[in-house]
């Protein structure tokens, strides 16, 4: 798996080790084998994560165009799970990559998205990142079926994931942060109020979406190995601990 | 019965919300959310799935008013948006740095659905910033080998809004 | 010192007849001839009658019978056939082309000494080869017009001076008009007057540069839009013709240039491309309606031309669906009113 230096690293202080280069389609974030989670927990290793820095304070650090931030963009191609003081990567700067690829388009289309990941207006500490760390860590130990859960910003952009299988975190990300806005208007075009849950039941598996807060949110992906009840027991739990942590 | 329904598309901070709320029976269900990337120094808020309003027939059949997300990551939802639509209004934000890109990446984008049904075009805050001129707008068409009806509206105004949905319509009727 | 002489008129209507009293006192400044309006046939030196009317039609030919020594004007689309010494004013009632006719009646009526006592260059001689190069091509409408120069020599900085010495700079590459004591609805009427009538003067940058200094650019597109619908009267521009293949190049901006329904229907056929015969049959308007459409369009060049002869249109199957689609669409303006 390629874990690419977020452009953002320098305005923390992280330096810029590798030019970036782009991620070609087929050098999605792959691992050769499902992750023993359990050893890895026991081992006190960091579990295979592919963890966000926060980006950085608005006020003075914000490149005014996506350009002024492409001369310090960087990307490592270390295959290991990075210690997090090591780490300066933006989740979604990788899986932007990712996401630019899946379009068919051939023009060269204007920074239309603000999509830039260094753009990301959100603001954490490394104790902060590194205990919601340890909440999908436990979220995935309790849930037996659970194989990926995900903190994303409400606008579509992925923070923090654990994943067990092949799946496109980007899209993921973008497309229940839709789904989850959906069901908050329906809830209220149905005078109910605080959509809860919005629950996708598949035949193999779910996928359900709730809020964090005001600007976050959490998906768990699981298969029918964990029951519907525990999923969202846990998944409302994880979310609870982690609106604590990261207000 | 597939519903029918017009789609306003263009780049945050447009007007398609606006431009709907001018016509529509109700106030548009929109899906808005928090923008947490650079969008947000131009707006607080982003759609993330869509803005729907409704027109109601004499006959009682409805019509969709969809606007779409501006943002391109959100691609999947104009496809999903667009099937039923009679045709497409895309407000371009003449303010933007690249309105002329801005453009012709929506015209590429639903290239297929305009194939098959028809667009107008609003460009929105010429009153802040006059360049491109509409004069540029029709070349950068020609340019393309398109003739689409392209004006300088405002998309508060109901009246503005209605001439783009009438010239569309004027443009369906004679295709 | 000018003289005063009185213009008498038959069968205008009233709104008529309000406009060329108006019009009258732009004479005042005139250097040869003050018109001034009276109900005396008699102590006319001029009579104007509307030949558009049966009664004016009969009025014509008796005064023309009678061998008076008043100038007869003619008033009206229809005046083939008319005597030579009987002045010609086509509709609408324009000040431009009144005016002119007033001159050459004033001439008549004071035995022609009118234009030599002037003392100035006579206008044709400073309009130059301008006004030939549009003399010499198929008229636009029987008389040629300022707005024909225009269309012709679109690459050019023209000024356009009126009798009493106003004037306009067109920058026809730019589309763009500057003006400083003709208010919008002169600018047209200028457009719309005889060549005769105005000099015109072309102008190189360093020239206009100076004159423009504190004026403001307009935008000359509604204008020469509006002029052109105005006095097409159903007849083709030079180098059009009826037979001939048209397309639009690029949109008119209706939105600037006025909301005509008929005119979006137009604009939204063009854009396909097709013969005359076809859009009048489609659109069930005249076709001297969609001529002028086509003149407007290409005086402000947003037309491609074929001249080649097209089979005759068949007639536009009209499948079911597109049947329910246009009840859809007719529902969908008549519940938004539009």
């Amino acid at each position: 798996m390629k874990i690419k230096k977020g452009k953002l690293a320098s305005f923390f202080g992280f330096k810029s080790q590798n030019q970036e280069e782009p991620i070609e389609k087929n050098d999605l974030p792959s691992i050769d084998k499902p992750i023993d989670f359990g050893e890895d927990a026991h081992t006190g290793r960091p579990a295979f994560t592919d963890p966000v820095i926060a980006a950085f304070i608005a006020t003075g650090h914000v490149a005014d165009t996506p350009e002024d931030l492409s001369e310090s963009s960087t990307k490592t191609e270390d295959n290991r799970s990075v210690e997090l003081e090591e780490q300066a990567t933006v989740a979604g700067s990788f899986n932007e990559k990712v996401a630019d690829i899946d379009l068919e388009t051939a023009t060269q289309e204007p920074d239309m998205d603000y999509e830039n990941e260094e753009h990301l207006l959100v603001s954490f500490s490394k104790e902060q990142l590194a205990l919601s760390e340890n909440q999908l860590d436990e979220f995935m130990r309790v849930c037996p079926g659970a194989y990926g859960v995900l903190i994303s910003t409400v606008d579509g952009h992925e923070l923090l994931y654990l994943v067990k299988r092949d799946i496109p975190i980007h899209k993921i990300s973008t497309m229940n942060s839709s789904l989850l806005a959906l069901g908050e208007s329906i809830a209220r075009e149905s005078s109910q109020k605080l959509c809860q849950f919005v629950i996708l039941e598949n035949s193999d598996g779910r996928v359900v979406s709730l809020r964090i807060n005001d600007i976050l949110m959490l998906t768990c992906i699981s298969s029918k190995d964990t029951n519907l009840g525990m999923l969202l027991s846990v998944g409302r739990n994880t979310a609870g601990d982690l609106m604590k942590i990261l207000s | 019965m597939k519903q029918i329904k017009f789609i306003f598309t263009g780049p945050p901070g447009a007007g398609k919300t606006t431009a709907i709320a001018t016509i529509s029976e109700f106030p548009p269900v929109s899906t808005d959310v928090f923008s947490t990337d650079g969008l947000s120094k131009l707006k607080d808020t982003t759609t993330v799935a869509m803005d729907f309003g409704q027109i109601t027939l004499e006959n009682g059949q409805k019509i969709g008013l969809y606007g779409t997300p501006g943002q391109r990551r959100f691609k999947f939802m104009w496809d999903i948006l667009i099937q039923g639509g009679l045709g497409l209004i895309v407000l371009i934000d003449n303010r933007r740095p690249e309105p002329l890109k801005d453009l012709s990446m929506y015209l590429d984008n639903f290239a297929e659905f305009i194939e098959q049904t028809d667009a107008v075009i609003g460009v929105t805050c010429m009153d802040i910033k006059d360049t491109p001129t509409l004069d540029d707008y029709q070349e950068f068409l020609k340019e393309r080998g398109q003739i689409y009806p392209a004006f300088a509206v405002d998309a508060r105004s109901k009246d503005d809004v209605l001439f783009l949905l009438n010239t569309l319509l004027t443009c369906l009727e004679t295709s | 010192m000018p003289q005063t002489l009185q213009l008498f008129s038959s069968q205008l209507s009233v709104s008529n007849l309000l406009t060329l009293k108006i019009f009258l006192g732009l004479t005042k400044t005139d250097r040869i001839a003050v018109w001034e309006y009276t109900d005396s046939a008699e102590a006319a030196a001029a009579v104007l009658i509307d030949t558009d009317t049966s009664e004016g039609n009969l009025q014509i030919k008796e005064w023309v019978n009678r061998k008076k020594p008043q100038v007869v004007i003619a008033f009206g689309n229809n005046n083939l056939g008319l005597p030579s010494d009987v002045l010609s004013l086509s509709r609408p009632l324009r000040s431009a082309e009144l005016l002119a006719v007033l001159q050459q009646a004033a001439s008549r009526f004071t035995g022609g000494s009118a234009d030599k006592g002037r003392g100035h260059v006579p206008v044709s001689t400073q309009v130059g080869a301008l006004a030939k190069e549009a003399d010499t091509s198929a008229s636009f409408v029987q008389t040629n017009r300022v707005l024909t120069v225009l269309y012709k020599d679109n690459d050019k900085v023209l000024k356009v001076i009126d009798r009493m010495g106003r004037s306009v700079i067109f920058d026809v590459g730019r589309r763009r008009y500057y003006a400083t004591n003709l208010v919008r609805t002169e600018v047209e009427d200028l457009l719309a007057s005889p060549l005769r009538s105005v000099q015109i003067q072309e102008m190189g940058s360093s020239e206009l540069a100076k004159e423009i200094q504190n004026i403001k650019a307009q935008d000359s597109d509604p204008l020469l839009w509006t002029a052109a619908l105005a006095i097409s009267n159903g007849q083709l521009l030079p180098g059009l013709a009826p037979q001939g293949f048209y397309r639009l190049n690029r949109w008119p901006d209706l939105k600037k240039l006025g909301a005509d329904p008929l005119h979006m229907k137009l604009a939204a056929l063009l854009r396909s491309g097709g013969s005359i015969d076809h859009f009048s049959h489609f659109t069930k308007a005249p076709v001297e309606s969609i001529i002028d459409f086509i003149n407007a369009c290409q005086v402000l060049h947003y037309l491609e031309y074929q001249q080649k002869s097209t089979p005759a249109a068949a007639p536009v199957e009209q499948k079911k669906s597109g049947d329910e689609k246009r009840g859809l669409f007719a529902r969908i303006r008549s519940r938004l009113g539009i």
